[in-house]
C-alpha cells in the first residue's frame, strides 16, 4: 500500500490544479444561478419558468421530469457543501434548519444569496412562490401562480363535503401502517375538502397504527398514498375493511399532492373529485 | 511476534508518519468536486479557498482525532478487558452517546443550542453511562471484574438502543433521519468550528498521553492480574486509569462524529498483527494508523459523492472496508492482545 | 500505605492465618517465622498444605486474615505494588501465558517497578542480562517464551523474578517441570545468591531431596500450620515426617557430600487423622 500511496498523491495533484471546468457560452443561462436544497422549492422554480437557472437540487428533486437532469448537491439532510459551492450559485434556496449551520455560514463567506423557504403546510406554499419569485427576479410570473394556486385551494374548500360527512383514511405507509392525521399537511387538506379524517391525532401528524385501529376506524374512503409498491387495498380488504372490499380505495401516486408545491391545488381538487365518485352510491342524509 | 521485526520498528513508524501525511494532503486536495489547490494556496480562487480551509481543513482534522481516538481506544479496551473482540463502544459509552445525543436532537430546549448542544450532550452521556457501568461492576476491593463489565455495557447499550427506537418512532420523520444519519457515524455534519477541534483535541491528546504512560503497566497486565501485581503494577489502578482514558476518547469522538464502527475494532488488531502487543509502541502506532485510516475512508466517501449522489456515512465504507481487511488479516496468522 | 521502617528482617511472619471467603478452615493457620538475609528456606508439606498460599501472604498478593505480614519492615498487601516489587519477587507455580513476546522481554517486564520512564535503561538492561544468565536462560533469550518447553519457560520465570533484584525472594514450585539436572543447578544457584548477596529465599519445593540439597532450614507444613522448623538436622525425623506426610520415610546421609536424603519405606501408607500419629502396624 505504501507503493502506490506517492502515485495517488501525484494524481490528486495534478488532478486538483485543473480546477473547476469552465462553462461554454451556450450553457450559461439568462438570470441568476439557482442551487435548491428543497424538492418543493425546485417544482417552484420549474413552474415559473426558471428551470435553465437551476443548477443544482437534491436528488429527490424529480418533479417535473426536467428536474431530473439538474446535478445533484445530494440529500435534505446531506448536502455536499463542497457540490454546492462547485456550481457557483448566486442564490441557494432551502429549509432554515439546513441554511443555519455550517452551510450557511459558508454561503454567507461566499457572498451567495440565501433564501430559506418552509413547505410544511399548504399555507406555505404561497409565501414560498412569492419569496422565490422574487430572488430570481420573476415576480410578476410569482404572483400569477401565486393567485391561481389561491384559487385552487378556494375552490377545494367544501369539495366533496357531504352530509354526514364522508369519512376518509389516508395511508402514507404501508408497512408499518402510518396514516395522515388531523395536524399532519395532508390532513389539512382533507379537512379543507370536507371530508372527515378518522385519524383525529392532533399531537403526532403521522402516527402509526395497528390493522386493528384501522378496522375500527371503518373509513368510507381509503385513500392510498403510500410510496412502498404493493397491494394496500389487498391487504386491507382480507383485514375486513369494507371500503377495500367495496372498491373504494384511491392510488395516489402524484407527488404534487404528498408535497405541498404549486400543482398541490390542482390535485387535491382531483382527489375530491374522486372521493365524491368513488362514494357516490353510499347513502346520505335525506 | 509481528510481521515487522524490532529493529524495523523506527522504519514502521515513518512509514505510518508517512501514510498519515499523504492522507492528509490526498484529503485535502481531493473531494467531492475538483478544487484548485494552487489558487485556493494563494488566494486567486475565493471559493476554493473557501472550501479549502472551512470545509476539508476542519473536515480531515476532525477525521484524523476521531480515527486516533477510536483506535486507541479500542486498542487499550482489548488488552484490559483480554477481550479481542471488544471495541470501544462495548462498556457501553456508545450506548450513552447515542442516547444524550438522540435526546438533544429531539428534545426542543437543546435543540436551539445546535450541534454544540448534541455533542455536549452526548459527550456528557457517554461520561455518564460509563460511570453507571464502572459502579455496577466493582467487586468489594474496588477492582473491575471483565465479566461484569462486557455485561453491563452490552445490556445498556442494547436498553439505550431501545430507547433510541423509542424516540425515532415518536419524532417528526426530519428528526427522525437527522438521529439516523447521526448514529450512523459520519464526518459531514456541522461540527466545524476551530473551538470544537481543538476541544477534541485538547481532549485526546491528554487521554493517550495518560494511555502512553500506562504502557508498561498494561504490558504486565497481559500475563495475567497476579503476575502483574508480582512486578509490581497494581492491577486496580491500572484498569481505572485506562477505563478512564478510554472513555474520554471514545465520548470525545462520538460527541463529534457518532457511531462510527469498526475502527477501533480492525486498527488494533492490524496494528499489533505488524509490531507485536508492546502496548509503548502499539499505542501511537495505533493512533497513527487510525488517524490515517479515518482520512482515508472519509475522503473516499467525498469521492464516491458523483455515484450515490450523497456522501455515504462514513460508518458504512469503515465497515466494507474493514470486515474483508479483517478476514484477511485473521487469514495471515492471527494474534491475541 | 506503611512506610518502610529501617528493619532489615526480609521477611517476618507473626501468627499469620488466612481464610479463603467462604471456607471452613484456614488455609494458613497461626504461621510464625523469621528469615533472616543470606537464608535458603524451604518449605515442605503435602498438597494443600497451604505452601502456595503463605508464599502469596508474604509477597503481599493476600491479606491475612489475622496475625501479621512485614516484608523488610513494611506490610506488603498494604503498600504499594511498585515498592513491593522492588522488595519481594514471587516466582508463581503456573506458567504464565500473555501475549507472544521474547524470553527477552518476558524478563524485562520483571523491571517495571524499576523503570525510570517508559523504556528500559542500560541499568535495566544490565539486570535482566544479570537475571538470565544467573538462570541459565540466557541462550534462548530471543526465542518467543510460548515456543519453550514447560522446563525452559520455567527457568525464565525464575529469571524475571531475578530481574526485579528483590532481598526476599519467593519461589512456588520452581522444580516443577525441570529434569534432575536443571533441577538441581537452579537450586545451588539460588543458594549462591543467597550467600553472595544477601538475598532471603523461601522456596516451596515438592521434592524433598531437592530441598534438602541446598536449604538452610526446612520448614513442615501441613493443613496450614508449621509443625516443625529447623535445620534439617534436627527437623528430618520419622516421626516429623510421618505426621506431616502420612507415610514412613527412610531417613539417610549422603556419604559424598553429608546431606541427608530421603526415600520411601515402601509400605502401603496409612491414612492420619488428628495431631498424634498413630504407631505402625495399628490401624486408625
Amino acid at each position: 500500500m505504501t507503493r502506490s500511496l506517492p502515485l495517488l498523491l501525484a494524481l490528486g495533484l495534478a488532478s486538483a490544479c485543473k480546477g473547476s471546468p469552465p462553462l461554454s457560452p451556450t450553457d450559461r443561462p439568462e438570470g441568476p444561478r439557482v442551487v435548491s436544497l428543497q424538492p418543493n422549492a425546485t417544482e417552484i422554480l420549474f413552474a415559473l419558468g426558471a428551470g435553465p437557472n437551476v443548477v443544482g437540487a437534491t436528488r429527490y428533486c424529480n418533479h417535473p421530469d426536467e428536474a431530473r437532469a439538474v446535478p445533484r448537491v445530494g440529500g435534505i439532510l446531506d448536502v455536499s457543501l463542497e457540490a454546492v459551492l462547485a456550481a457557483r450559485p448566486d442564490i441557494v434556496v432551502g429549509s432554515p434548519s439546513v441554511l443555519r449551520g455550517h452551510l450557511g455560514d459558508l454561503l454567507d463567506a461566499s457572498g451567495i444569496r440565501q433564501v430559506p423557504v418552509v413547505f410544511e403546510t399548504a399555507d406555505d406554499v404561497e409565501p414560498g412562490i412569492r419569496a422565490i419569485g422574487t430572488a430570481i427576479g420573476r415576480g410578476e410570473a410569482a404572483e400569477a401562480l401565486a393567485a391561481s394556486y389561491r384559487t385552487d385551494l378556494a375552490t377545494l374548500a367544501g369539495r366533496a363535503h357531504r352530509d354526514p360527512p364522508l369519512t376518509v383514511l389516508l395511508v402514507v405507509g404501508r408497512n408499518p401502517l402510518v396514516v395522515a392525521a388531523r395536524s399532519s399537511y395532508l390532513g389539512d387538506l382533507l379537512a379543507r375538502m370536507g371530508v372527515a379524517n378518522v385519524a383525529s391525532s392532533d399531537t403526532m401528524p403521522y402516527p402509526t397504527w395497528s390493522l386493528e385501529q384501522a378496522i375500527r376506524s371503518a373509513p368510507d374512503v381509503i385513500v392510498d398514498g403510500a410510496v412502498e409498491a404493493g397491494d394496500l387495498a389487498a391487504l386491507l380488504a382480507d383485514a375486513g375493511l369494507s371500503a377495500a372490499r367495496d372498491g373504494r380505495v384511491i392510488r395516489v401516486r402524484d407527488e404534487a399532492l404528498l408535497r405541498p408545491g404549486p400543482g398541490t391545488g390542482r390535485a387535491a381538487l382531483d382527489l375530491a373529485d374522486e372521493i365524491r365518485r368513488v362514494a357516490a352510491d353510499l347513502p346520505t342524509r335525506p | 511476534m509481528g510481521l515487522v521485526s524490532r529493529h524495523r520498528i523506527p522504519a514502521f513508524f515513518a512509514a505510518l508518519a508517512v501514510l498519515l501525511v499523504a492522507s492528509v494532503l490526498s484529503s485535502l486536495a481531493l473531494g467531492a468536486t475538483p478544487l484548485d489547490l494552487l489558487g485556493a494556496l494563494t488566494g486567486d480562487a475565493a471559493s476554493d479557498r473557501l472550501v479549502l480551509l472551512r470545509e476539508r481543513l476542519p473536515r480531515t482534522l476532525l477525521a484524523a482525532i476521531v480515527g486516533a481516538s477510536l483506535s486507541t481506544s479500542g486498542l487499550v479496551f482489548q488488552a484490559v478487558l483480554s477481550n479481542p473482540l471488544a471495541d470501544p463502544y462495548v462498556i457501553g459509552v456508545a450506548g450513552g452517546a447515542a442516547l444524550g445525543g438522540s435526546l438533544a436532537l429531539v428534545l426542543p430546549g437543546i435543540a436551539l443550542l445546535g450541534h454544540a448542544g448534541v455533542s455536549a450532550a452526548a459527550f456528557l452521556g457517554g461520561l455518564g453511562a460509563v460511570a453507571l457501568t464502572w459502579r455496577l461492576s466493582r467487586d468489594r476491593r474496588g477492582r473491575m471484574r471483565t465479566y461484569e463489565v462486557l455485561l453491563v455495557g452490552v445490556v445498556f447499550n442494547t436498553i439505550a438502543s431501545a430507547a433510541i427506537m423509542f424516540l425515532k418512532s415518536v419524532v417528526r420523520a426530519e428528526k427522525a433521519q437527522e438521529m439516523l444519519l447521526w448514529l450512523m457515524g459520519t464526518l459531514s455534519s456541522d461540527v466545524r468550528s476551530p473551538g470544537a477541534i481543538l476541544g477534541t483535541l485538547a481532549v485526546a491528546l491528554f487521554a493517550m498521553g495518560l494511555l502512553f504512560a500506562s504502557a508498561p503497566a498494561l504490558n504486565a497486565l497481559a500475563m495475567g492480574e497476579e503476575d502483574a501485581a508480582a512486578v509490581g503494577v497494581d492491577p486496580a489502578r491500572t484498569t481505572r486509569r485506562v477505563f478512564l482514558a478510554g472513555s474520554l476518547l471514545v465520548a470525545a469522538a462520538v460527541s463529534v462524529a457518532g457511531m462510527i464502527g469498526f475502527v477501533g475494532l480492525i486498527v488494533p488488531h492490524a496494528v499489533r498483527a505488524l509490531v507485536g502487543s508492546d502496548h509503548r509502541v502499539t499505542i501511537p502506532g495505533s493512533a497513527l494508523l487510525g488517524a490515517a485510516f479515518l482520512v482515508l475512508a472519509d475522503l473516499l466517501t467525498r469521492l464516491m459523492f458523483p455515484v450515490f449522489e450523497t456522501e455515504a456515512p462514513v460508518g458504512v465504507l469503515t465497515a466494507l472496508i474493514g470486515g474483508p481487511a479483517f478476514i484477511w488479516l485473521l487469514k495471515r496468522g492471527g494474534d491475541r492482545p | 500505605m506503611t512506610r518502610p521502617t529501617a528493619d532489615s528482617t526480609p521477611l517476618r511472619l507473626d501468627g499469620t492465618t488466612f481464610l479463603y471467603p467462604g471456607a471452613a478452615v484456614p488455609a494458613v493457620n497461626a504461621a510464625s517465622l523469621v528469615v533472616a538475609p543470606g537464608e535458603f528456606v524451604g518449605l515442605i508439606g503435602p498438597n494443600g498444605a497451604g505452601k502456595s498460599t503463605l508464599l502469596r501472604l508474604a509477597a503481599g498478593l493476600l491479606t491475612p486474615t489475622s496475625g501479621s505480614v512485614r516484608t523488610a519492615g513494611f506490610d506488603p498487601a498494604r503498600s504499594s505494588r511498585p515498592m513491593v516489587a522492588r522488595t519481594v519477587a514471587l516466582v508463581p507455580a503456573s506458567l504464565a501465558v500473555g501475549f507472544p513476546m521474547t524470553v527477552r522481554d518476558f524478563v524485562a517486564m520483571g523491571r517495571t517497578a524499576h523503570l525510570k520512564g517508559l523504556f528500559e535503561s542500560a541499568v535495566d538492561r544490565t539486570a535482566v542480562h544479570w537475571a538470565l544468565e544467573t538462570s541459565e536462560a540466557a541462550a534462548f533469550a530471543d526465542r518467543p517464551y510460548q515456543e519453550l518447553s514447560a522446563g525452559e519457560q520455567r527457568r525464565v520465570l525464575v529469571a524475571r523474578a531475578l530481574a526485579q533484584e528483590p532481598r526476599l525472594l519467593l519461589l512456588d514450585e520452581p522444580t516443577a517441570n525441570l529434569d534432575v539436572a536443571h533441577a538441581v543447578s537452579l537450586v545451588y544457584r539460588v543458594a549462591d545468591l543467597a550467600r553472595s548477596q544477601g538475598v532471603a529465599v523461601v522456596a516451596a519445593i515438592h521434592d524433598l531431596n531437592v530441598a534438602l540439597l541446598a536449604c538452610d532450614r526446612i520448614v513442615l507444613l501441613r493443613e496450614g500450620a508449621i509443625r516443625a522448623v529447623g535445620d534439617p538436622e534436627s527437623v528430618m525425623q520419622w516421626s516429623i515426617l510421618r505426621e506431616t506426610f502420612g507415610c514412613d520415610l527412610y531417613i539417610g546421609r549422603n556419604e559424598v557430600n553429608g546431606r541427608l536424603f530421603v526415600v520411601p519405606m515402601g509400605r502401603d501408607p496409612e491414612p492420619v487423622t488428628g495431631t498424634s500419629s498413630p504407631r505402625r502396624g495399628q490401624s486408625s
